[in-house]
């Protein structure tokens, strides 16, 4: 489906479809490859489920889809559900169990240093080892991001509500090590982005890289920083 | 009984018991990490349901119970655990608050429905207690064998898919996803195996050795993470029932075996999860 290189993802017309009712107004939008793209709206617009279309899950929409990467390159990172486990998982067990998905065993088991040295940012020694029930949200998230980045045929990036359940402190934590790692290893990444907070670090940080797209039933727009 | 004399009597009991254990304790820990624990539960009530239910239909049809082989009553064990597994599946649609509640309602229900079937014939009496207390102490050598031999394919197949437990518990119980059509298949296993182990050990061995592990190290665990978790559960699992099995036959032959086994295992698995570090 994707035809030009430089375009990840356009659409004409595009609408999420609930009860035979289009969520927003339709949606005409071309994103470039390697822009970080902020998706925000009120609660029940379709933001998750615009993710979970672009992560090629089956969602009813009206308009068409122009442009879209295949699965094999989308990380798409849910919504969390649930803050305590049962088993105590770490969250270098936790990196490593996002970036590999169901790949070869093997492949798991060499990886378990391997991650925390590829991203630094999001890891340090102290905190590789510490339960995901006892760590602070932003070390958690820092975990899932940094499994994610660890994907490595991943070209789009897809994040629901990253910055949900974090203080304000962790939220600008979580932002900076997303930050630098989309200004040195992932130049060429494209994240999209579903959050109800204001992305100022990203949006600073990044330039005309970043863009907001606002669903509502009014409107849709695209807005990129100059 | 001497301890030679035991492992004589009891050559391939032990090994069953001991693979059976440490498999129960893995499936526990990811039962509960899914917030299974009460899905569990209805099953291998379920499975309790269907060996009865098979034996009263047997009585029914004049056959002399000592004739119908134990194993001719799995089909209907798994194939009960199987509607009743459907059932508790249906309170994914409940709201997370009430799950619980409707899941310990199909499991009394399941119970009473167990009890009410038992009245219709006192021969089932004998039948009830051996499948809801267990018996593990009279399993024939026979059966012992071809139960070793079940837990041995069940155990390769559940060592061989370990990661992809390991994720898809992460993924359930934190991200609400109930994932691939694999995942799924991995957790009807997972509760496969407690129903064919109600039908072979008994109700009250399968729940203690599917949760009480994991429960332990849950609670007193201080290092390591959700592999180390398994790990110790499947060694307690794989010591701790055997343990007491022997404890029972050796130093307590007039206790109930089963009961003596549980706490045996309660005892071994809260030891190994507060004093053993790896």
């Amino acid at each position: 489906m994707n035809s030009d290189n430089s375009l990840i993802f356009a659409c004409e017309n595009l609408s999420i479809v609930f009860d035979e009712r289009a969520l927003f107004e339709p949606l005409t939008v071309s994103v470039q490859a390697g822009k970080v793209t902020h998706i925000v709206g009120k609660n029940g617009i379709g933001k998750t489920s615009l993710l979970r279309l672009l992560g090629s899950e089956d969602i009813k929409f009206s308009g068409s889809i122009l442009s879209k990467p295949s699965p094999a390159e989308i990380f798409y990172l849910p919504q969390l559900q649930s803050l305590q486990s049962h088993l105590p998982f770490t969250l270098e067990e936790v990196a490593v169990l996002i970036g590999n998905g169901l790949i070869s065993k093997s492949f798991i088991a060499r990886d378990m240093d391997e991650i925390s040295k590829m991203f630094p940012q999001f890891f340090s020694e102290i905190q590789r080892n510490k339960v995901w029930n006892k760590a602070s949200g932003g070390e958690r998230m820092r975990a899932l991001l940094a499994g994610a980045m660890a994907c490595r045929s991943c070209r789009v990036l897809l994040l629901d509500e990253p910055l949900n359940h974090l203080d304000v402190h962790s939220i600008l934590e979580v932002q900076h090590s997303l930050l630098q790692y989309l200004r040195n290893e992932g130049k060429d990444l494209s994240v999209f982005i579903v959050s109800h907070e204001p992305l100022e670090a990203l949006s600073e940080g990044l330039g005309g890289r970043y863009q907001a797209l606002t669903l509502a039933n009014s409107e849709v727009k695209l807005r990129e920083l100059k | 009984m001497t301890f030679f004399e035991i492992l004589k009597l009891y050559v391939w009991t032990f090994p069953f018991l001991a693979l059976s254990s440490a498999m129960l304790a893995f499936c526990g820990a990811h039962l509960a990490a899914r917030e299974r624990t009460l899905q569990s539960l209805s099953i291998s009530q379920g499975a309790e349901l269907g060996s009865i239910a098979f034996m009263l239909l047997a009585l029914i049809l004049h056959l002399d119970l000592q004739e119908v082989e134990s194993w001719m009553t799995l089909p209907a064990a798994v194939g009960i655990a199987f509607l009743a597994g459907s059932f508790a599946g249906k309170s994914e649609k409940f709201p997370a608050s009430s799950r619980a509640t409707a899941l310990f309602a199909l499991w009394i229900g399941l119970f009473a429905l167990t009890q009410v079937i038992v009245a219709g014939h006192p021969a089932l009496e004998s039948h009830f207690s051996k499948i809801a207390i267990g018996d593990i102490a009279t399993i024939t050598s026979a059966e012992s064998q071809v139960l070793c031999l079940v837990s041995i394919v069940f155990s390769l197949v559940l060592f061989s898919r370990r990661w992809e437990f390991l994720r898809a518990s992460f993924s359930i119980s934190l991200m609400g996803n109930n994932g691939t059509k694999q995942e799924k298949s991995n957790s009807m296993l997972l509760l496969l195996i407690p129903a064919v182990s109600t039908w072979s050990s008994g109700f009250s061995l399968t729940c203690a050795t599917l949760f009480i592990p994991t429960t332990m190290h849950s609670l007193f665990q201080k290092a390591g993470g959700a592999r180390s978790h398994i790990i110790r559960c499947v060694c307690d699992g794989l010591l701790g029932a055997p343990l007491g099995l022997f404890i029972s036959l050796t130093f307590f032959p007039g206790l109930p075996t089963v009961s003596v086994m549980v706490l045996t295992l309660l005892s071994f698995s809260f030891v190994s999860a507060r004093f053993f570090k790896f």
